[in-house]
C-alpha cells in the first residue's frame, strides 16, 4: 500500500469516526469494508446501477464498499452465496425480481424470507414493443389478430421475469401468445426489428434504440411512465392491470440487527443525493423510487403475490 | 464533409492518440492473457473513462476491443493456448509453426493479417453498415438453425487426424452444451443440483480447461516421463511484416474478412464462430489442404484476419440499429450508455461528427494494435525461451486469476481443471480439443433456434427448407459434406492403389 493510500484510509477513518458521532448515532456501522454482491457479470443493469452507486455509498458510509460480481445461474450462485454470510450488514446483494422467478421456477433453495430487505432505489418498467412487420402498432388490433392466429412475442431469457410479464401481459390482455425465449435482451430486440417475431416485452433501455429511424420498433404499453419513453401509455391507461416493475435495490440474509438496517438507510438517503448518482440514473433510464421500511415490506409481498404464483405456471408447462 | 472535418479535430487531439494507444496496449495485454476477454477488457477499463468525455473514452475502449481481438493470437502461435475464443484457429497451425522454428514468422503473419483484416472491416463499416445490417436482421431462427448445422460440417476441417475422432469429439461438444435449463421451457438437465450450471456450462472454463490446462498437464507428463520437449532455435530474422506473402494469398484474406464482418453483424450469432468458418473456407480454396494443421501460413491468415474483421462487423449493428452484435460490444454500448451517448439510427442523425470520430477511432486503434505488436515481436519471441518450469506455474496462475475473475465462481474452476483432464486425454489419443469447443458453441445455438422456429412456425419443418438464407447455408452444408466425404473416398482408393503397386 503506497504512503498516500494509506493517508487517504487515514484521513476516511478520521471522517468516519466523526461521522459515527453525528448521523449514525445509534451504531458503529460500518467499521470495516462493506461488499455489495451483484450476482450478474460486468456490465448489465443491476452492475451499472451498482457501480454509480459505489462512490456516493463509500463517501456517506465513510468506508470502503467493495463490488463483487458472482455470477452464473441467472443470478441464483451470487444469491446463494450471500446468504452464506452472516447476516451483519456486511455482505449485502441487489434484490430485483428475479428473487421471485429464481424461485418459482425451482431453481433455488432459499425463500423470500430467508432475506432482509433493506431498501428499494430504483424501478424500471417493462415495455410491450411491437415489430414493424407484424402489421399492428396499438392494443387493440394486436388482441383482436391474436384471437385468430396467436401473436409471437419474445423476451430475455426463459423462466426470467421479462417472461413472467409476457405471460401477465397475455393474461390481462385476453390475448392468444405464443412465448419465444431469447437468450438476451439484444438477441430479442434484433428479432423483432427483422420481423421473425410480432413483438417483444423488455425494459425500455433495451428497445430505446431500436424504435427511432426507419422500419423501427413501435413501443405500445408500459407497465410504468418512464422518462426514456414519455410517450407511450402505460397498461393502466390501456384500462389493463398490469403494473409490475423491476427494481434494484440492496438486500442482506435475514437476521440483521436493526440498528444496522437503520445505519443503511440513513447512508442510502444520503448516497442517492449524490449528483452523479443521479444523472447515471437518468443516463441508464431507470426511475429513482426510494422505498424503505413497512412500505418496502409491502411491496416485496406484493411482487411475491403477483410473481411466483405466474412463475409456478411458467415452470409447470 | 464537414462532419468529417469536426470528427478529424474531435480525433487529433493528443490525449485522445494517447487514450487509443493505452487502451490498445492494455486490451492487448489482457487478450494474450488466456482467460481474459475482450468483453473482460472492455468492462474492467470503463469505470476508468468516466468522465473522460465521449470521444476520449470511446477511443480508449475500441482500442481495448481491438487489442483483446489480436492479443489472443500471441498465446495461440507460442504456446497452444488461445487468449479467446475467437483465437482457437490460430493455434491449428500457428503452434506448429512456432515449432518448426517459425515463431517469428508466425507471429508476423498474425499481426499484419490482423491489422488487414480490421481496417478492411472498419472500411466495410464505414461504407457498407446499413445494407450489412439489414442483411443480419434477415437471420431468424431457420437460418441460425442452418448457420449452425453448416458450422458443424467445419468439425471435418479443423480435426486434427480422424475424422471419426474428430466427430467423436465435436458429439461430445454438442452434449456438453445440452446442460442447463432448457432454451424453451426452463426445465433443468443435467445440473446436479448446481446453480451455476443452470445457464449452460461456461464457454470460458471449457476454452481454457481445454486448451491451456492440458498444456500444463502435457508439460508435466512428458517431462516426469522422461521425454524433456526438444529445444527449438528460432530464426529471428522475419520480423518485418510479411506484406507480399499476405497479397498472394489475397483470396484468403478477401474471404475471411468478408465472412468475419458479416457473421460478427450478426446478433446472436457469437464472434468466434466466423474465424472456424473462415479457416474452414481458406482450407477448402486451398491447392494443399492437407498441410492445414501442420503450420501452414494461409490457416493463420484465414483466423486472424476474420477474427479482427468480427470487431468492425459487430460494431454495425450496435451503431445501425442500437443492438449490440455480441457480448463484447454489449458491454462497450453500456459504457457508452453511462456517458450518455446512446448507439442507434439517432446517434447518426443528431451527432454525425461523432458515430466519424468513433470510426476514425477504430481505423487508429487497429494502427496501433499493428505498430505495438510489431514492436513486439522480438520480445514476445522471448517467451519461448522461458524455462517450461517457470512458465507453465504462471500460465496456470492466469488461468485460474482469468476464470475467476469474470463471475467469480469458484465452481467455474472446478470445471477449468476438469475440462484440462479432459482435454489433456482428448489430445492424447488423437481426438482434439476444437471440435468440443466448437460444438460446444454450435450445440447451444442449434438447438435453442430449431425449437425456437418450430414453435415460431407452428410446427412446421418445411419452414427451415423454404426460406432462401438457410436453404442456401442447408445446401452449402451438404455439398461441402459430401465433398469430404468423395474426397476421402478417393485418398483411401489411391492408397489402396500405391499398396498393390508396392506389392507388385
Amino acid at each position: 500500500m503506497s504512503v498516500k493510500k494509506m493517508f487517504s484510509f487515514g484521513a476516511i477513518a478520521l471522517i468516519a469516526s466523526t461521522c459515527a458521532g453525528a448521523a449514525l448515532a445509534q451504531s458503529n456501522f460500518p467499521e470495516g469494508t462493506v461488499t455489495i454482491i451483484v450476482p450478474y457479470s460486468a456490465g448489465g443493469g443491476t452492475d451499472n446501477f451498482v457501480r454509480a452507486l459505489e462512490a456516493p455509498l463509500e463517501e456517506a458510509f465513510g468506508t470502503d464498499v467493495a463490488v463483487r460480481n458472482i455470477a452464473g445461474g441467472g443470478g441464483a450462485v451470487g444469491l446463494t452465496q450471500t446468504l452464506a454470510a452472516k447476516p451483519d450488514g456486511y455482505t449485502v446483494t441487489i434484490p430485483n425480481n428475479a428473487f421471485y422467478t429464481l424461485i418459482g421456477m425451482g431453481n433455488v433453495q432459499f425463500a423470500i424470507d430467508d432475506f432482509d430487505y433493506i431498501a428499494r432505489i430504483v424501478t424500471e418498467p417493462y415495455v410491450l414493443t411491437l415489430s414493424p412487420k407484424s402489421g399492428h402498432s396499438d392494443l387493440a388490433s394486436l388482441v383482436a389478430a391474436s384471437q385468430e392466429k396467436p401473436v409471437t412475442l419474445g423476451f430475455a431469457g426463459v423462466g426470467s421475469s421479462s417472461h413472467i410479464l409476457t405471460l401477465a401481459i397475455a393474461e390481462a390482455l385476453g390475448a392468444q401468445v405464443k412465448f419465444v425465449p431469447y437468450a438476451g435482451g439484444s438477441e430479442a430486440t434484433a428479432a423483432a426489428l427483422g420481423g421473425h417475431i410480432d413483438g417483444v416485452v423488455l425494459s425500455p433501455s433495451d428497445v430505446v434504440s431500436a424504435i427511432e429511424g426507419d422500419g423501427s420498433l413501435v413501443p405500445v404499453a408500459t407497465t410504468s411512465k418512464t422518462s426514456l419513453l414519455p410517450d407511450v401509455p402505460t397498461f393502466a391507461d390501456e384500462g389493463f392491470e398490469v403494473t409490475t416493475d423491476q427494481w434494484r435495490g440492496i438486500a442482506a440474509p435475514a437476521g440483521v440487527p436493526a440498528e444496522v438496517i437503520t445505519a443503511w438507510e440513513e447512508a442510502l438517503k444520503r448516497a442517492v443525493r449524490d449528483e452523479g448518482f443521479q444523472t447515471a440514473a437518468k443516463n441508464l433510464g431507470v426511475e429513482f423510487a426510494p422505498l424503505y421500511g413497512a412500505e418496502l415490506q409491502e411491496f416485496v409481498k406484493t411482487g411475491e403475490e403477483v410473481l411466483l404464483p405466474l412463475t409456478r405456471e411458467v415452470a409447470g408447462r | 464533409m464537414d462532419n468529417i472535418l469536426e470528427a478529424l479535430t474531435l480525433v487529433a487531439d493528443l490525449r485522445v492518440l494517447l487514450g487509443i494507444c493505452t487502451g490498445t496496449f492494455l486490451g492487448l495485454v489482457m487478450g494474450a492473457l488466456p482467460g481474459l476477454t475482450a468483453a473482460m477488457a472492455i468492462a474492467l477499463l470503463i469505470p476508468l473513462t468516466f468522465g473522460m468525455g465521449p470521444v476520449l473514452g470511446v477511443g480508449m475502449l475500441l482500442g481495448a476491443f481491438c487489442g483483446a481481438i489480436a492479443g489472443g493470437a500471441v498465446p495461440a502461435i507460442l504456446l497452444n493456448i488461445p487468449g479467446t475464443p475467437s483465437s482457437v484457429t490460430t493455434t491449428l497451425d500457428g503452434f506448429p509453426m512456432a515449432r518448426n522454428g517459425e515463431a517469428g514468422k508466425a507471429l508476423g503473419i498474425s499481426i499484419t493479417s490482423s491489422f488487414i483484416g480490421g481496417v478492411i472491416g472498419a472500411l466495410l463499416l464505414i461504407a457498407l453498415s446499413l445494407p450489412i445490417a439489414r442483411f443480419a436482421l434477415e437471420f431468424g431462427p431457420a437460418e441460425f438453425f442452418a448457420l449452425g448445422v453448416f458450422g458443424l460440417v467445419i468439425i471435418a476441417s479443423v480435426s486434427s487426424g480422424s475424422m471419426l475422432r474428430g466427430l467423436v469429439a465435436g458429439l461430445l461438444g454438442l452434449f456438453l452444451a445440452t446442460v442447463g435449463s432448457d432454451p424453451m421451457t426452463g426445465a433443468l438437465r443435467f445440473t446436479g443440483g448446481e446453480p451455476a450450471l443452470i445457464t449452460g456450462i461456461g464457454l470460458l472454463p471449457a476454452l481454457i480447461g481445454l486448451f491451456a490446462v492440458s498444456q500444463v498437464l502435457q508439460d508435466v507428463y512428458s517431462r516426469t516421463g522422461r521425454r524433456a520437449a526438444e529445444a527449438v532455435t528460432q530464426s529471428f530474422d522475419r520480423a518485418r511484416p510479411p506484406f507480399g506473402l499476405i497479397a498472394r494469398a489475397w483470396r484468403v484474406v478477401a474471404s475471411s474478412t468478408i465472412i468475419g464482418v458479416i457473421v460478427g453483424a450478426i446478433p446472436g450469432a457469437g464472434g468466434s464462430i466466423s474465424s472456424f468458418i473462415s479457416y474452414d473456407q481458406a482450407r477448402r480454396m486451398s491447392r494443399t489442404p492437407e498441410k492445414f494443421g501442420t503450420g501452414a501460413p494461409e490457416g493463420l491468415i484465414a483466423s486472424e484476419s476474420s477474427n479482427n474483421a468480427t470487431a468492425g462487423g459487430a460494431l454495425i449493428p450496435m451503431l445501425t440499429l442500437g443492438v449490440p452484435g455480441e457480448v463484447a460490444t454489449a458491454v462497450l454500448m453500456g459504457g457508452l450508455t453511462i456517458q450518455g451517448v446512446r448507439p442507434g439510427p439517432a446517434l447518426f442523425d443528431q451527432q454525425a461528427s461523432l458515430v466519424y470520430a468513433i470510426f476514425l477511432a477504430f481505423i487508429l486503434a487497429n494502427c496501433a494494435m499493428f505498430l505495438i505488436q510489431l514492436f513486439g515481436i522480438r520480445l514476445f519471441v522471448r517467451i519461448l525461451g522461458v524455462p517450461t518450469r517457470v512458465m507453465m506455474p504462471l500460465i496456470l496462475m492466469f488461468c485460474v486469476i482469468g476464470v475467476y475473475g469474470v463471475n467469480g465462481s469458484v465452481f467455474e474452476l472446478w470445471l477449468m481443471l476438469g475440462f484440462g483432464v479432459l482435454g489433456f486425454f482428448l489430445n492424447r489419443y488423437g481426438f482434439g480439443t476444437a471440435p468440443v469447443i466448437l460444438g460446444l458453441i454450435l450445440g447451444a445455438l442449434t438447438e435453442s433456434n430449431l425449437r425456437r422456429g418450430m414453435t415460431v412456425f407452428d410446427g412446421d419443418w418445411t419452414a427451415f427448407l423454404l426460406r432462401p438464407i438457410s436453404a442456401t447455408l442447408l445446401l452449402l452444408a451438404v455439398l461441402f459434406l459430401s465433398a469430404i466425404l468423395w474426397q476421402n473416398h478417393k485418398f483411401r482408393q489411391n492408397d489402396k492403389k500405391a499398396e498393390e503397386a508396392s506389392q507388385r
